[in-house]
């Protein structure tokens, strides 16, 4: 293809070949991701209605007595560290829009720093779930009497928290999974970044992972709520 | 970017193989082939691998009609029967009429319609069809190693846990099919907001891209939410863990809510592209302009958005509030406006048109009755108190053939002969065109329309047996299903045989509007000589109408 006229030179380089400019392949680039995102939403929109709709048609406190079980304050920390990576990865996309590539690069390791810490936090919490038998199955809250004060709980309501740990484990984990997808997108690009000009020659690439990361973010603003402080 | 359109240097000798480079001929072999970006082989891949899942979901459908032709179970065993009207569903559904417009037609089309090079993501759409193909191969697995019998519609418990069949295999097939399904509209709406050429506004698209946008939207936010529900049964099946099962404290009804919020929409995944086609076939062979351009227009968008709305008259007869039911009940007769604003302005564009009857306009016509009589049967269901005799009978059975098959098959074959041209450069044998459309619509009422009395009378569905007050209704219905097989036979027939010994179709065979067919056929790798602009509204057929409308 001929280059348009509305090429400049070094434009031209970063434009595949159906696209008229870069700031078409930038558009279509931004609203491919808010569509991909639109769909996620109602991918972790389905699974959130119906745990509304257990939640709320259950004739018992299993629900609230199951998001007790969680640890809260580590699950508080893992918000925040997640909002702070969301920060670092803000400045990241300013970074590339201002062509800083030293900055760059520093605000993606953080981001991607930040993004192992909430996965290492969370594997943590899972595997103390595990220990004290909240992994939902034929031993699901064998061990649940060792640790309250003594009373019992009716095998009705162990029932229904063990649908919230089945909720509790899907949601974290398809969570979980997209941070994991995040995460890799992520270590390509700071490779990428560390060995050439990427980010700063076009950040539309950055711009759009930052989407993606920040909604994965805002999923977990959802979530966190919903499972660790619904408690009565 | 080296795939210009040059002319190949005349050869001396044989000046008759001086050929054009078009998207076809540009380069050879496999490789060429499944490592293509561009959409219009992409296109050609997905026709291929649809039309063969057409033709196995067909030999299930055979083997149903077959059993069905006497009362007794005497050819198959029930739970036979069951994986063979599963496998039917599956196949046809997921495998076929899903993709069947959009992953074929549309991807040809929709770059070609707004005069782009390509799609706005070409490796995303190479992406599609592998994930696809990766959906087919779980699909054929699951054929292989001994069917699955739980319908198609996969319902809780049954699937997760009473099931003995290849469930897990069979839900991956459709959860992976829908990730190809989410790729193409996601591409396909974005093509069409950023890649317009320069003059082509919104109300000068043609009413396909409109409907392909609609068709977007809906695989968009309705393919995640049947991805999530089918994850949730995969845990629940492996782990014996979950939240559909009653045992466990779960509710089954909730997997009916969320598969139908995805399952009712995708119906319209596969009759708005049928309906885009008719426009644009109608308008073509009447030779007039579209009546009613933007109520079509926006009529689509409508149903995309109240078909999110009414997925509750599948649970009638579950344990849905009555409530409820009323709302949905309500909710699905509103789509019946935007509907019939499709069949009237179709109508009144063939009026005082000069109308021809070639092959694609005889099924559009076929369409035009056939979804006519789908859509208001579908009122018969919608209506709570009719429901409740007519759920489970052969009546529903017939309802959704006549919108699939008499709908969006018979569109697809329409604006598969229409287009024909343009994708291979030829024509297609007009009389056997004739002959075939002709069979279809036969076949297609014989096998279909016994079937709306046979559920009147309340024979159900999903059995191998019945009554042989029965018999005489079914033997039409198999007898019919074996007209409509001849008739599906004799276009792949000469379909292939086109590609090489029929005529050559040239740029614009019927005079049509509509830049696809400005450019050469088959087009150039780069779709356009150069980027068209364009300064009319479409389906501007005589200079009166240039300046009517706006
Ligand atoms: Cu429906």
């Amino acid at each position: 293809m001929s280059p348009s006229a509305t090429h400049t030179h070094d434009e031209h380089a970063l434009v595949a070949h159906h696209f008229e400019n870069l700031e078409q392949q930038r558009g279509a680039n931004l609203l491919g991701m808010w569509l991909f995102l639109s769909s996620e939403v109602l991918f972790f929109g389905g699974i959130f209605t119906a745990y509304a709709m257990m939640r709320f048609s259950s004739t018992n406190n299993g629900f609230a007595l199951g998001s007790s079980q969680l640890n809260a304050v580590v699950g508080g920390i893992n918000t925040a560290v997640l909002l702070t990576s969301s920060l670092t990865m803000a400045l990241a996309v300013w970074a590339a829009q201002t062509k800083h590539r030293r900055l760059l690069q520093l605000f993606l390791s953080l981001t991607l720093a930040f993004g192992l810490a909430f996965l290492v936090f969370k594997g943590f919490e899972w595997y103390h779930e595990y220990e004290v038998s909240l992994v939902p199955g034929p031993t699901f809250g064998s061990k649940l009497a060792e640790k309250g004060d003594g009373t019992v709980i009716p095998a009705e309501t162990v029932k229904t928290m063990q649908m919230f740990f089945v909720f509790y484990f899907s949601i974290t984990g398809l969570h979980a999974l997209h941070m994991v997808v995040g995460l890799a997108v992520l270590a390509v690009q700071l490779v990428l970044c560390l060995q050439s000009d990427f980010g700063v020659r076009d950040y539309g690439p950055i711009e759009v992972f930052g989407l993606y990361w920040h909604f994965v973010d805002v999923v977990w603003i959802y979530v966190f709520p919903l499972l660790y402080l619904m408690r009565a | 970017m080296t795939t210009v359109a040059v002319e190949p240097r005349p050869q001396p000798f044989e000046p008759r193989s001086i050929k054009r480079a078009d998207y076809l001929n540009i380069s050879y072999g496999v490789r060429s082939w499944l490592l293509t970006l561009d959409h219009k082989r992409i296109a050609i891949l997905y026709l291929i691998s649809i039309s063969i899942f057409f033709f196995v979901g067909g030999v299930f459908a055979a083997v149903v009609r077959l059993e069905l032709a006497t009362p007794k179970g005497d050819l198959l065993q029930s739970d036979t029967y069951n994986k063979m009207f599963t496998l039917h569903g599956v196949v046809m559904l997921f495998f076929f009429l899903i993709p069947a417009i959009p992953a074929t037609l549309g991807n040809f089309l929709v770059p070609l319609m707004i005069g782009a090079k390509d799609l706005a993501f070409p490796r995303l759409n190479l992406m599609s069809w592998y994930v696809f193909m990766i959906a087919g191969m779980f699909g054929i697995y699951t054929m292989l190693a001994g069917g699955v019998d739980t319908g198609w519609t996969f319902y809780t418990p049954l699937s997760p846990k009473y099931a003995n069949s290849q469930v897990m295999t069979a839900a991956l097939a459709a959860l992976i099919a829908g990730f190809s399904s989410i790729l193409t509209g996601l591409n396909f709406m974005v093509t069409i907001h950023k890649m317009r050429a320069p003059g082509l506004t919104w109300f000068r698209l043609p009413l396909f891209v409109w409907s392909q946008y609609a068709t977007s939207l809906i695989q968009i936010l309705g393919t995640p939410v049947l991805a999530v529900t089918i994850l949730l049964v995969a845990a629940e099946r492996m782990l014996h863990i979950g939240i559909f099962d009653p045992a466990l404290g779960g509710d089954p009804v909730l997997f009916q809510h969320l598969f139908w919020f995805y399952s009712h929409p995708a119906v319209y995944i596969m009759i708005l592209p049928a309906m885009g086609v008719i426009s644009e076939l109608v308008t073509t062979f009447a030779k007039k302009v579209i009546f009613g351009y933007s109520f079509i227009a926006f009529s689509s968008v409508a149903i995309a958005v109240l078909g999110f709305l009414v997925w509750g008259h599948h649970m009638f007869v579950s344990s849905q509030s009555p409530y409820a039911g009323l709302i949905f009940s309500f909710l699905s007769m509103l789509v019946a406006i935007p509907s019939a604003i499709k069949v009237f302005n179709w109508t009144a564009t063939l009026w005082r048109g000069s109308v021809s009857w070639d092959t694609p306009m005889l099924y559009a016509f076929g369409f035009i009755g056939l979804f006519t009589i789908g859509g208001l049967t579908g009122l018969f269901l919608a209506c709570l108190a009719t429901d409740v005799h007519l759920t489970h009978t052969y009546f529903v059975v017939a309802h959704f053939h006549y919108i699939m098959v008499g709908g969006a098959i018979m569109a697809y074959l329409g604006g598969l002969h229409y287009w024909w041209p343009k994708i291979t450069g030829r024509m297609y044998p007009e009389f056997w065109a004739k002959f075939a459309a002709i069979i279809i619509f036969v076949g297609f009422n014989l096998t279909f329309f016994p079937q709306f009395v046979l559920g009147y009378q309340g024979m159900p569905r999903r059995y191998h047996e019945y009554p042989a007050e029965f018999q005489v209704l079914n033997v039409m219905s198999t007898a019919g299903a074996s007209i409509l097989a001849v008739g599906y036979i004799i276009p792949a027939v000469y379909f292939i045989w086109s590609m090489k010994y029929a005529k050559v179709a040239g740029r614009n065979p019927w005079g049509a509007t509509g830049l696809e067919w400005s450019t050469t056929s088959p087009p150039p790798a780069d779709n356009f000589e150069k980027t068209p602009i364009v300064s009319l509204p479409p389906y501007i057929y005589s200079k009166e109408e240039a300046t009517v409308v706006p």
